[in-house]
């Protein structure tokens, strides 16, 4: 197939582009056409893809090499048209028109068309070409032709547009090293005709719309549609008013069943691990403050955080799953119906499901969003729906004062308890954003339009990478900033040193950590809580899993042996001075329910404030967002603490 | 003896400083100012590969 020809009337670039600087090209193209995926065959980085519109909402850069001169590469977030409708919109556009601050100008466009929906995508190639810039076009996904009964005449297409065509399959790099060549050659290759005849200026706004229907009578065959095709009759079903939202339920409690079931004896691995890396530490160093240090405070605080690294595995997997099924579309569009009346774009959905995920890209992607009230409202919520961070606390909390009953087979009482937490988090996040669209933020409120995408059977090679990545960043979290935590509150509590005799309890009450919790437990103590408790919840504004690293380091998990369930046993039957249990269930439900609401992640106050306008004026809605959850969370707290001793859960697990 | 103390106090002096550190650079980044390589730090869980952008492509 020829796809490098180019005809038409002939226009000669003058391209001035000194000879030491790389090739810079940008991708272009409408949302979930492929480009990220294309990015990624590309240069061989690993940029997030998934399976619905408005996954990248940044420009980001890439590069590879051929024949020895080195290639720029620029992602851009997907756009309908050059018009910016959005602020992720005009990200890409301000690439594409050169005016991108501390950005060299573009010297080749690539503009990806998906294949199967060429007419809608041939609205901004044909913009794009009017240009007049180099222009590479790239019918991605065009394996997919023959299955939807289509066949594109790739010369014609080319002959037409004057432009070069390439096909390709981004997920499997076929038709990538004809794209690469492309690239190069593009700067020298004549102007499409379109830049020196603009469709519009030819014939009226309409013009654009029937030249391209012309075109597509040219160049498109379709096979005569038989009945409903199987997407279609899938449809029927997960968009049902009422099948919609009680399968995405079910889906959900399944996943959330699967992270107690199948990650328990996964997590008793880690956990041997772990003890026979203490075991190994014991036996090498000689007693004192290093041996302490390293077992107690760094095997201790962040052993007991990677002990649920197969928990938030299964986690990601299940999201990623979701994402490039192109389930997520339609959850959106089944949320979408219950959102509206709460005063919430359909936009905002796509953000609110990716919060599941972690808060600061469901903020960045609050940039699709193109009314600044409705953005506003979303970043105010998007943090109350449950990130990854909150799950070791839920689950240690869960396996600690919720028995694992059977109910309904597969099920038990702990995953359902957990499904609870994520819907309370959402039902939450709902309700404050119509409490906002009615006060603060008062707007009209407009109808979703998304592109639902086509059902796909995730890759098991991307889906391992979404993975892999996401553990990655986990494991990073672990070894930095919950090390160094865990560092600094060994310290806290070895020092000052009581008498040597002291009991732990005792050197623990006397240290630093002591004073800290005793200062801090009024706070707490109406929750039901000690000043233990106090002190992890303290610590763990810096980072949630903190909570978790804390409470092992306290309660001494890598003294004994034992397996991945020890430090919820030993909260379960943690004593006072005093000889009782220290905590009751309705005090670990009321410490449950102030996870679910608390915004305790300086990543996410951090992008709120950049997001939200920057400066003074970023400070003070990021300033107000954490004031409103953690108002919202003590609240919460307190209330399912003395609701709980109402109906008599004051006794203890 | 010593050597045990030394150790200790070194590792939580590199752990101190690398705390400050982390926090500085945190707030230049909600400023828009300093980071360069991604919008918060990069610890999140986005598990976007934003690299080493010098042009600031997570700016605005």
């Amino acid at each position: 197939m020829t796809a490098l020809a180019a005809s038409g009337p002939v226009a000669t670039r003058d391209v001035v582009r000194p000879a030491a600087r790389a090739l810079r090209v940008a991708l272009v193209g409408n949302p979930n056409c492929g480009k990220s995926t294309l990015f990624n065959a590309l240069t061989g980085r690993r940029q997030r893809v998934a399976n619905y519109p408005g996954v990248t909402v940044e420009r980001v850069e890439g590069s590879y090499v051929r024949d020895g001169a080195s290639v720029t590469v620029l992602d851009l977030p997907g756009t309908y048209s050059l018009s910016p409708d959005s602020p992720d919109e005009a990200i890409a556009l301000d690439v594409v028109h050169g005016r991108a601050r501390g950005i060299d100008p573009v010297d080749v466009m690539v503009v990806v068309l998906d294949a199967e929906n060429l007419e809608r995508h041939l609205f901004l190639a044909t913009q794009v070409l009017e240009l007049g810039l180099p222009a590479v076009l790239v019918l991605n996904r065009s394996d997919r032709l023959a299955a939807a009964g289509m066949s594109i005449d790739v010369v014609e297409l080319i002959h037409t547009l004057g432009a070069v065509v390439v096909p390709a399959v981004a997920t499997t790099g076929e038709g990538i090293e004809r794209l690469r060549h492309a690239i190069a050659r593009a700067v020298q290759l004549p102007k499409s005709w379109m830049s020196e005849r603009p469709l519009d200026a030819a014939g009226g706004p309409g013009a654009r719309y029937r030249w391209i229907a012309s075109v597509m009578a040219r160049t498109v065959t379709r096979a005569p549609r038989t009945g409903r095709s199987m997407s279609d009759r899938v449809d029927a079903v997960l968009l049902h008013g009422a099948w919609g939202p009680l399968i995405f339920l079910s889906v959900m409690a399944i996943a959330f069943q699967a992270l107690f079931t199948v990650a328990h004896p996964l997590a008793d691995g880690m956990q041997a691990i772990l003890n026979a890396g203490a075991a190994g530490l014991r036996a090498t160093l000689p007693a004192g403050n290093l041996q302490s240090l390293l077992v107690d405070g760094v095997l201790g605080g962040v052993g007991s955080v990677l002990v649920f690294v197969p928990q938030i595995a299964i986690l990601f997997l299940f999201i990623g799953v979701l994402e490039d099924s192109g389930y997520l579309a339609r959850a959106a569009f089944v949320m979408d119906r219950y959102m509206r009346p709460l005063g919430l774009q359909g936009k905002s959905v796509i953000p609110l499901l990716s919060g599941y995920a972690c808060a600061v890209p469901a903020i960045l992607a609050t940039r699709t969003i193109q009314h600044t009230k409705e953005r506003l409202a979303t970043t105010m919520v998007v943090p109350l729906i449950s990130c990854s961070a909150r799950l070791p606390v839920y689950a240690l909390l869960i396996a600690a004062f919720i028995p694992a009953t059977s109910v309904a087979g597969f099920f038990t009482l702990q995953g359902i308890a957990l499904l609870a937490m994520y819907l309370l988090g959402t039902v939450a996040a709902l309700g404050s954003a119509m409490l906002f669209r009615r006060t603060i933020l008062r707007s009209a409120t407009r109808a979703l339009i998304i592109e639902l995408p086509p059902y796909v059977l995730p890759s098991a090679r991307v889906l391992a990478a979404t993975v892999w990545q996401r553990v990655a960043v986990f494991l990073r979290r672990a070894g930095t900033v919950i090390f160094a935590i865990s560092v600094l509150l060994w310290a806290l509590e070895s020092y000052p040193r009581a008498t040597r005799a002291a009991a732990a309890d005792v050197q623990l009450s006397q240290s630093a950590l002591g004073h800290i919790g005793h200062a801090v437990e009024p706070a707490v103590r109406p929750l039901g809580l000690d000043w233990k408790i106090g002190v992890a919840m303290a610590a763990s504004f810096a980072a949630r899993e903190v909570f978790v690293s804390t409470m092992a380091t306290m309660y001494g998990v890598s003294r004994g042996s034992g397996e991945s369930g020890a430090l919820a046993g030993r909260l379960r039957e943690a004593r006072g001075a005093d000889g009782r249990l220290s905590y009751s269930r309705a005090a670990a439900f009321g410490l449950l329910a102030f996870y679910v609401f608390a915004l305790m992640c300086t990543s996410t106050i951090a992008v709120t404030v950049r997001e939200t306008g920057g400066g003074w004026r970023g400070v003070g809605w990021a300033a107000f967002q954490f004031t409103y959850m953690l108002a919202l969370a003590w609240g919460s707290a307190f209330m399912v603490y003395r609701a709980g001793l109402a109906i008599g859960l004051g006794g203890f697990a | 003896m010593w050597i045990d103390r030394m150790s200790v106090a070194v590792i939580l002096l590199a752990a101190s400083a690398y705390l400050a550190r982390r926090v500085v650079r945190r707030v230049a980044s909600a400023f828009g100012r300093g980071a360069s390589s991604g919008a918060c730090g990069t610890d999140c869980a986005c598990g976007n590969d934003f690299g080493t952008d010098p042009r600031g492509a997570h700016s605005k």
